[in-house]
């Protein structure tokens, strides 16, 4: 049930996005790209794993071949 | 005038998630483009542009160098773009005959680092390929043999996303892999049909020939590049046995962050290339309007959807509002059960399209 209700969350999200993106680029214009990194809700992408861990992508990738 | 704005606003919407890809399923029937591929080794040089990713480099450049290539025929260039994180120290352990490491004391951008690589590549084809993911060991054979067909100029790669989270690992299934998978077969689709609109940027490919220096902040090398390239009347095909790897994201707000990148990064395309919305200019200018300028248009029709909705509320569309106001409420929900779950620290994969 509750995987069900992510998939209206996430349309919806996607097209907040969407007007969020036209507020940026109607603030900076073509300069967008200059500061898009610097934007408040950027963050990356990942966690890293404590040290000595290994990191998430690596295990799936290799779980998979 | 509300009857007339919620059916333009309805059919819009509808046109953009459903109608397209039946056109495109239509479309593939009736006409479909074979590419001719062939078995051929250019020299080729994989191009990594990385700012801070000392965390990913590492395995990235391992990855790279364990590729099913001839050795002589290619070479790794990495472009550091103003690392601050010890990035230049982890690309330098590789440096030598098969890496090339250019480094970029000042952070000028991933646009900047791209044209300095590729000032430096002597491929003739060029691979680009993020920091972050991992590639399959075939993938640059793969991409090169597509582009031996002479009405392709570039290749694009499938990124497959990944449940990290999961027991056994494998590609990402609910709301998440749903979408991704319904973005790949649109992809792949337009693909048969002409080109996609836009590449992969975690793995495509272009003839060197065709490269031309990318302006300062471009936020989408993988869509400018890939359209400059159809706008000189060649193809940008799919090839879905060149993959590269990547987890889903790990939680809304970080997707969030992503899609409005890349949603501000269409409005700067359509600045740096106006002529994507010529029809007479543009041979995909179906595909790109539908695809790209579509999706960023639905939300100001949805929000029209609904307030003209609230002007009529009889019969039949007393129905409807009822199914709107249901699905906004299931959103609400969607977000508050999201939250408790990662309030639990049991954070599930998130994603939607446009990558």
């Amino acid at each position: 049930m509750k995987n069900a209700l992510r998939i209206p969350y996430a349309f919806v999200l996607m097209n907040w996005a969407a007007v969020v993106s036209l507020y940026y680029f109607l603030r900076r214009g073509n300069d967008i790209g200059q500061d898009i990194w610097t934007m408040p809700f950027h963050t990356h992408t990942h966690s890293e794993p404590p040290q000595g861990e290994d990191k998430p992508l690596w295990t799936a990738v290799r779980q998979l071949n | 005038m509300a009857e007339a704005i919620f059916w333009i606003s309805f059919v819009t919407v509808f046109y953009v998630y459903c109608g397209y890809p039946l056109l495109l399923l239509l479309w593939r029937w009736m006409i479909r483009k074979p590419v001719y591929k062939a078995d051929w080794e250019p020299f080729v040089s994989v191009v990594i542009a990385a700012h801070n990713e000392r965390e990913h480099l590492d395995a990235k450049i391992r990855n790279c160098l364990e590729l099913d290539y001839p050795r002589d025929k290619l070479e790794i260039i990495v472009s550091l773009d103003g690392p601050t994180d010890g990035t230049e120290d982890v690309a330098r352990r590789y440096e030598g005959k098969e890496v090339t490491v250019i480094h970029r004391p000042v952070h000028a951008g991933k646009a900047a680092a791209l044209n300095r690589a590729l000032a430096a590549a002597r491929g003739e084809v060029i691979v680009f390929a993020d920091a972050r993911q991992q590639i399959n060991p075939p993938a640059v054979r793969e991409l090169v043999a597509a582009l031996h067909d002479p009405s392709v100029g570039v290749v694009s790669g499938e990124l497959i996303l990944l449940d990290g989270t999961s027991q056994g690992a494998g590609e990402a299934s609910d709301a998440v892999g749903m979408y991704w998978r319904y973005e790949k077969w649109i992809r792949a689709m337009e693909s048969d049909i002409h080109s996609v609109v836009g590449a992969t940027g975690a793995l495509y490919a272009i003839r060197r020939e065709f490269f031309t220096p990318l302006p300062d902040h471009t936020i989408l090398d993988d869509v400018l590049i890939p359209m400059r390239i159809v706008l000189l009347g060649k193809r940008v095909v799919f090839e879905p046995s060149a993959r590269a790897y990547d987890l889903v994201a790990c939680c809304p707000e970080v997707e969030f962050g992503r899609k409005v990148r890349t949603l501000a990064g269409n409005y700067q395309l359509l600045t740096q290339l106006p002529e994507l919305l010529f029809p007479w200019r543009n041979p995909v200018f179906l595909q790109f309007v539908s695809h790209k300028v579509g999706r960023l248009l639905v939300p100001y029709f949805l929000a029209a959807l609904f307030l003209a909705n609230c002007f009529l509320l009889q019969g039949f569309y007393l129905v409807l509002f009822g199914l709107q106001v249901a699905w906004y409420l299931s959103a609400f929900a969607g977000r508050l059960a999201l939250q408790s779950r990662s309030m639990n620290h049991v954070a599930k994969p998130f994603v939607f399209g446009h990558r």
